[in-house]
């Protein structure tokens, strides 16, 4: 009985060591955070659900200014009735300015943040990204997740290569790449996904169209989705020379070789790909204008991951990880020579290209 | 004490008692009766007591052979009556103890002028008198199988189990239990297969249990335990036949005790508990198949509410945001924090089930409605809980129904609030240190002396193929080696597995 007793009260001491509760309907849960640098000062914009209508959520905004980073959330709790917990964000928001100064004091933070996810998203939005919650906010009644939902459907089905917080955060400490986060834009009234944003350790140096955010996707190993528009030919009115390409499968392969003094990285490409619209004068079935036809794409896409490379190597960033690549297949790499040595690499493309299916025949 | 006292001195008195002494003590109740006769120039008497003797058997069997044969043998000795009356197994006893317990238990002793001290003890009990005749089973019911079950009458139960083992090796031994009652227990196994060192534990623990009366064999149950603070039950009570011959041709030994229509049978492994010999008769991917959906419900039943605790106290971050709206939403307006309103749930839903089951059972159902949908209902509508959570309350009481043997089900109700309470405490650490501690705790438990966790712990690989999963009979041949039977197949399993279809 004694053993008892010392029982219970060694667990109603432990009972004080727990965490303060945080019962769920008495805090206020931010799940989407902007950030944004305009004259000198820092503004924060979150994101969060009120319930109190019915299950349906209304999306409701805090915001507020600041000289420094840190200081964001205490100030934003001065205007919350309940205290803050960003333990369900999904989504944080940089506005360009932002972006461009560097974002690490925020992913640092988040990186040793137990309460968040490292599936949380996060995106750079071309202006400011209090504008764009704002028009997220308005333009959905009920969905507060609206940004978050749009990243991951283009990353499931089209053509953004899948980035989240564990990515971003690899690609930054990683020595051989380079992060890149989903770049959104204002367009009149909606917001509309515009490529990817790349950076350069933690600052922003330019961004990618959707299209190229394809050939990223493949490059990057990610095997299947996105559609790539390709001209095949110029006979007929204008959108008759185009066929819709649907990636299958792709696998890209490197090889790094020695060419004389200088080096060289071979890239190879195969996608296996289904035709989904072509023009009505190309009758795929037809085996030497298929032949033709595959050509073609196979030198466009190699034209234009060649022009994307030549991008990557002008702004001296790797957001594909080659130096990643290069230092798994070569002993002691060094990367301060191997970027001193990447604007003028010689990368080839090599694209092959199979098409599976053409649809229903006639 | 002082009462027990009493009984212990009357059992500590000499032996050397006359018989006289015991009528003499007999005949202060008014339903002794004592004939006294002469039939052919003997003088003969009977007692026994009218309430345990059956009237017609007394008649019939006894008074009308004595008077009708015994002036054909003047020369009888109460030795030679057995020659005349058509009863089994008539003992001739000059021990007033025995003659003591057998009167008491509805025989009817007879005695002669010339051997005063001598009985001769003949039985006539009315067995089966206010006793129920329906044997079906009643609380562990299953849609296909037999539907018989034990009764009160322990004749009737060994009948039944010796009509399904039809072997000369199937023993029972038997045994009175109980200062007061004189129950009969009887220990039932089979020689040969029960592995004889747990045969003597369970005969040296029944004979060393000093009790009153034994109302029913759970009493037996927690007198046998080899732990009696744990809440799990070491034994399985079952009242199911079918359940008990397959115990005991695994190697298990049943006891069975007059006046309960329960068999408790050990040693019991922690896994016995969730099989239902309904299991056995589907086929095996079917009975895998529930089987495993049994063991989720018990999981779901002690895990559901304290999760749901610990989730909305302390770990919001885990709630996917599908379900944040509603679990919000439908917590918005209720005042308490999340233990006192899964506290308040879970006890309303135990008293429900107390209630329901102290009532008769056509006032229990109106109750179950009345509880169930008015309660539930208002509560949610008066703000007090949240729809989540009555939910998760029905359905982890829904799921704790799925147990096959209602002492686990008692058990598992029972687990759940400590863990509510480590929830409360410690969120997800508080429900991982519980589980902890139950896991020890079952790992130290033992049945008869054998393992409770096995074939977990110790890990026995052979005999999991009965545990999660119900395996096809052909892989089942082999006796559950953990309870060291001394023959180790059922039937041959090379045999077992042969396919005898001609095929060519």
């Amino acid at each position: 009985m004694r053993r008892g007793w010392l029982w219970i009260g060694a667990l109603l001491l432990l009972g004080g060591c727990a965490s303060s509760s945080r019962p769920i309907d008495e805090i206020q849960i931010i799940q989407e955070m902007g950030y944004d640098f305009e004259n000198g000062r820092y503004t924060g914009t979150a994101v969060y659900p009120t319930f109190k209508q019915g299950p349906m959520t209304k999306p409701n905004l805090l915001t507020t200014t600041s000289p420094t980073i840190y200081d964001l959330i205490p100030r934003l709790s001065s205007k919350s009735p309940l205290p803050i917990e960003e333990g369900q964000l999904r989504l944080i928001l940089f506005g360009k300015e932002f972006a461009k100064r560097g974002v690490t004091q925020i992913t640092h933070s988040l990186a040793r943040n137990n309460k968040v996810g490292s599936h949380l998203l996060l995106g750079v939005a071309k202006g400011s990204a209090k504008e764009l919650l704002h028009i997220t906010a308005k333009t959905t009644l009920s969905d507060t997740l609206y940004l978050p939902n749009l990243v991951e459907q283009n990353e499931q089905s089209m053509n953004l290569p899948k980035t989240n917080l564990h990515l971003f955060l690899y690609r930054y400490f990683s020595p051989g790449s380079d992060p890149f986060l989903p770049y959104f834009e204002k367009k009149g009234d909606f917001v509309k996904l515009e490529g990817l944003a790349l950076f350069r350790d933690d600052n922003y140096v330019g961004h990618v169209s959707l299209r190229d955010a394809f050939l990223m996707k493949i490059l990057l190993g990610e095997t299947k989705n996105g559609v790539y528009q390709l001209k095949v030919g110029n006979r007929g009115k204008q959108g008759e020379d185009r066929v819709m390409l649907q990636n299958l499968w792709a696998k890209p392969k490197f090889e790094w070789k020695r060419d004389g003094s200088r080096h060289r990285l071979d890239v190879f490409v195969h996608i296996h790909a289904s035709v989904r619209d072509y023009p009505s004068w190309l009758d795929p079935l037809m085996g030497k204008q298929l032949d033709n036809v595959k050509k073609k794409m196979e030198n466009e896409l190699e034209h234009n991951i060649e022009r994307l490379f030549r991008y990557f190597q002008k702004k001296r960033i790797d957001p594909l990880g080659f130096g990643d690549f290069v230092r798994s297949v070569t002993k002691h790499w060094d990367q301060a020579a191997f970027y001193r040595e990447y604007p003028d690499l010689d990368i080839r493309p090599h694209v092959t290209v199979d098409i599976v299916h053409t649809g229903i025949g006639e | 004490m002082g009462l027990f006292t009493f009984w212990k001195n009357k059992k500590k008195r000499p032996p050397k008692r006359p018989v006289s002494q015991l009528w003499e003590q007999l005949r202060q109740s008014s339903d002794f009766v004592e004939v006294s006769f002469r039939v052919g120039g003997k003088e003969l008497s009977i007692y026994y007591f009218d309430s345990l003797v059956d009237p017609q058997l007394l008649q019939e069997r006894i008074l009308c052979h004595l008077q009708n044969d015994i002036p054909k043998h003047p020369d009888v000795r109460l030795e030679d009556l057995q020659q005349i009356v058509p009863i089994q197994r008539i003992e001739v006893s000059e021990d007033t103890a025995l003659i003591e317990e057998k009167v008491l238990k509805g025989f009817v002793a007879v005695t002669f002028r010339e051997q005063p001290n001598k009985a001769a003890l003949m039985s006539a009990p009315a067995d089966n008198l206010g006793l129920r005749e329906n044997n079906d089973s009643e609380n562990e019911f299953s849609v296909v199988g037999p539907k018989v079950g034990f009764i009160e009458n322990i004749g009737v139960n060994l009948h039944l189990l010796r009509r399904q083992i039809a072997i000369p090796n199937l023993v029972f031994r038997e045994m009175a239990i109980g200062s007061v009652s004189k129950t009969k227990v009887v220990v039932a196994y089979i020689d040969g297969v029960a592995n004889p060192e747990v045969v003597q534990t369970v005969t040296q623990r029944l004979e060393t249990i000093h009790f009153d009366v034994v109302f029913d064999n759970a009493i037996l149950d927690q007198l046998l335990a080899d732990n009696s603070r744990t809440p799990f039950p070491l034994f399985i009570s079952t009242e199911r036949i079918d359940r008990a011959v397959y115990a005991l041709i695994s190697g298990q030994v049943a006891v069975l005790c007059d006046g309960s229509p329960y068999a408790v049978i050990g040693p019991a492994a922690l896994f016995d508990f969730f099989t239902s010999p309904e299991d056995y008769y589907l086929p095996w991917v079917l009975g895998s198949f529930f089987r495993l959906i049994r063991f989720f419900g018990v999981a779901f039943s002690v895990l559901a509410s304290p999760v749901y605790v610990a989730v909305l106290t302390y770990h919001y971050e885990m709630i996917p945001e599908d379900l944040l709206g509603p679990i919000i939403y439908s917590r918005s307006n209720v005042p308490f924090p999340p233990v006192l309103e899964v506290l308040f749930l879970e006890i309303t839903i135990e008293l429900l089930r107390e209630a329901g089951a102290r009532l008769p059972t056509k006032v229990a159902q109106t109750l179950g409605i009345v509880g169930g949908i008015v309660i539930g209902q208002a509560t949610v509508d008066a703000g007090l809980t949240s729809t989540i959570l009555l939910i998760v309350v029905a359905l982890a009481a829904l799921a704790s129904f799925t147990t096959p043997i209602f002492k686990m089900s008692n058990t598992i109700r029972f687990i759940r609030f400590p863990f509510i309470l480590f929830a409360a405490g410690w969120g997800g650490v508080g429900i991982a240190f519980a589980v902890c501690w139950l896991l020890i705790h079952l790992g130290r438990l033992q049945s008869f002396g054998y393992p409770y966790l096995v074939p977990f712990y110790p890990l026995r690989f052979p005999h999991l193929n009965d545990t999660f999963i119900r395996s096809p009979y052909s892989q089942a041949a082999e006796r559950p080696q953990f309870l060291r039977p001394r023959s180790r197949f059922r039937f041959d399993p090379k045999e077992a597995k042969q396919k005898r279809d001609i095929d060519e």
